[in-house]
């Protein structure tokens, strides 16, 4: 177990630009503009004055405000109103803004994800290094599931982890602010956020997630096992071909819908707006099962292709 | 057991051409030998199987056991150099220890951080920060750690200058060796490592053609200054090689008779390049 350890920590040490700093930098980016925006509003909230009527629109309530006062009571008055708000209507709310904010740090993620995955098995062998880290005991087997388990476990644990500090950070400001106003903190903001429910969601979508896309996973990782040059090509190329031969002598979309399924709920961290019980319900079945399946025979021919593989 | 390594009709093909044909040999325990042949004359192919790192034909024990049955298995007890630079450049030398102290059981980490030190290597520098030569002396330290019973170098000093080619045999020898591990080297630079080793091998065009200890070249090989007069008589004994320098010849008999060689000039034990010239071009005859 030892073993396996080191071989995910030599992971990060290579990829550590993309698995920590990336994501430390994005979650400070959100962080920033969150609180520069909720700052300037405390700050310059009282010289602005507002002359409009203004929809307030949340779930099934719709209010009109004709306003005539500053913007500073405004945000006042819509506090309150929302303290008000029913308690689905509130957590749905904040659901939203929970999510948004998470967004950029997924997105980046999932980019990180296949960008390494598409360079683990490759890169060694272009700059020769796969004679280095073959003089080692470490079976062929053991350094791939490496990188799955990276892929899968490791790095949407710090992304995860960066996403739970943005949420804490969300909170505390949006809390700090609220208290001028006479809203109650705890059923306005905190009670409908539950974040802590929310990172227990977060952490089994990106699992899940991660499993019923693990045969495009894997598909990337046979390509990097394997490519002479340009794996980028090979890894799109060759799905784009099994389409278009479909299209043109089949007469069902199985390969296209098969391929589209388990690429794009890497690009939908949306999904989540409903909660992860719909997530589940569409993807905990047999076709989980099978794509598990197909992962792992894809992570058998990068296995072979390993075992083979030379300097290039 | 004292055979390290016994190939047996070890064949190894690309498609129809022949990187080792039908090749024989043993290493025995202790020795360090050196594996000496032309540009694509099988060396590697040679070195990859003992290694687990390819296919082959043949019957080939590496320490006990077939290295087919998987190279992390192999790597327990041998270790390898490829060549210099092939560290990669990411890597911190405090990483690469941790890793190595991680992944073999055999590495001594106070051995290799004893070796370091005597280096301008620190710690926290990456490898693509350091110079080729300081990246051999890494990879050297970090290789010499590790206790196993056969190490395996092949071209470990190709681009390197004289100081640092220098260096590592001397510290090869030095640190390392101990009679108990056994070590092959294969080079195309034959003269540094001639008063390194134990045994020679010899081989060209997937052929081996000299299997010798170095204590027996005395006995089978001669090299004679021949006086100009009895060159004629010279070349009647068949020498396996020819060399003119200096309006002298110098001619190199295998298995002739001192007695015969004697009163034709000069004897003295061919240098291992000339014995690797003169073999070569007879097998290419």
């Amino acid at each position: 177990m030892n073993k396996f350890t080191i071989l995910l920590r030599r992971e990060i040490w290579e990829n550590k630009s993309s698995f920590i700093y990336l994501p430390i930098v994005v979650a400070s980016l959100c962080a920033f503009f969150v609180i520069s925006g909720i700052g300037a509003l405390q700050i310059g909230g009282d010289f602005v004055n507002i002359d409009a009527d203004i929809n307030y629109k949340s779930n099934q309530i719709t209010e009109t405000y004709n306003v005539d006062d500053t913007f500073d009571s405004l945000v006042g008055r819509g506090l309150q109103d929302f303290s008000r708000q029913p308690e689905i209507a509130k957590r749905n709310a904040l659901n939203g803004v929970y999510l948004a904010i998470s967004d950029p740090l997924i997105l980046t993620l999932r980019l990180v994800i296949i960008f390494y995955l598409v360079m683990s098995l490759y890169q060694d062998r272009k700059d020769r290094s796969i004679l280095f880290w073959k003089s080692m005991p470490v079976s062929d087997f053991t350094t791939v599931l490496s990188k799955v388990i990276t892929a899968l476990i490791i790095v949407p644990a710090i992304y995860l982890a960066c996403c739970m500090a943005l949420h804490l950070v969300l909170l505390l400001v949006s809390t700090l602010s609220a208290l001028g106003y006479d809203v109650p903190i705890w059923s306005t903001l905190w009670a409908p956020a539950g974040i802590i429910t929310r990172w227990f969601e977060m952490a089994s979508y990106l699992l899940i997630v991660g499993l019923w896309c693990l045969p495009f996973y894997a598909w990337v990782l046979v390509v990097s096992s394997r490519a002479k040059s340009v794996p980028l090509a090979w890894i799109i190329g060759l799905p784009l071909v099994l389409i278009l031969l479909e299209a043109i002598f089949g007469t069902t979309g199985h390969v296209k819908d098969f391929i589209s399924d388990h690429i794009a709920p890497l690009f939908m961290a949306k999904d989540l707006e409903r909660g992860i019980g719909p997530i589940f319900d569409r993807i905990m079945n047999v076709e989980l099962m099978i794509s598990i399946a197909i992962g792992f025979a894809f992570i058998a021919g990068a296995v072979f292709f390993r075992s083979k593989a030379d300097e290039l | 057991m004292s055979d390290v390594v016994k190939a047996n009709g070890l064949t190894k093909s690309y498609g129809d051409f022949k990187a080792l044909d039908d090749v024989n040999f043993t290493i025995e325990k202790g020795s360090i030998v050196g594996l000496i042949g032309p540009n694509g004359a099988g060396k590697t192919s040679t070195l990859k199987s003992i290694l687990g790192l390819t296919e082959f034909e043949g019957e080939l024990e590496v320490l006990g056991t077939d290295p087919r049955k998987g190279r992390h298995h192999v790597m327990e007890r041998v270790c390898f150099i490829a060549d210099v630079g092939v560290l990669p450049r990411w890597l911190k030398v405090s990483e690469a220890l941790d890793y190595i102290e991680g992944v073999h059981a055999g590495f001594s980490r106070e051995k290799a951080e004893a070796m370091l030190a005597e280096t301008n290597i620190s710690p926290k520098q990456r490898v693509k920060q350091l110079s080729k030569g300081m990246v051999t002396q890494l990879h050297l330290a970090l290789i010499l750690s590790i206790s196993v019973d056969l190490l395996v170098l092949d071209e470990p000093t190709l681009g390197l200058d004289i100081l640092y080619r220098k260096a590592f045999y001397d510290q090869l020898l030095n640190d390392y060796f101990d009679h108990e591990t056994s070590i092959i080297i294969s080079t195309h630079q034959v003269e540094e490592i001639e008063t390194l080793l134990s045994h020679l091998l010899f081989i060209d065009q997937g052929n081996i053609v000299l299997d010798s200890p170095m204590d027996n070249l005395a006995d089978s090989f001669c090299e004679v200054i021949v006086k100009p007069e009895l060159t004629d008589k010279a070349q009647g004994l068949n020498p396996i090689h020819i060399r003119e320098s200096l309006g002298q010849k110098s001619m190199i008999f295998e298995n002739v008779d001192r007695s015969y060689l004697e009163p034709l000039g000069d004897l003295h034990v061919p240098s291992v390049a000339d014995l690797f010239v003169a073999k070569l071009q007879r097998a290419a005859r």
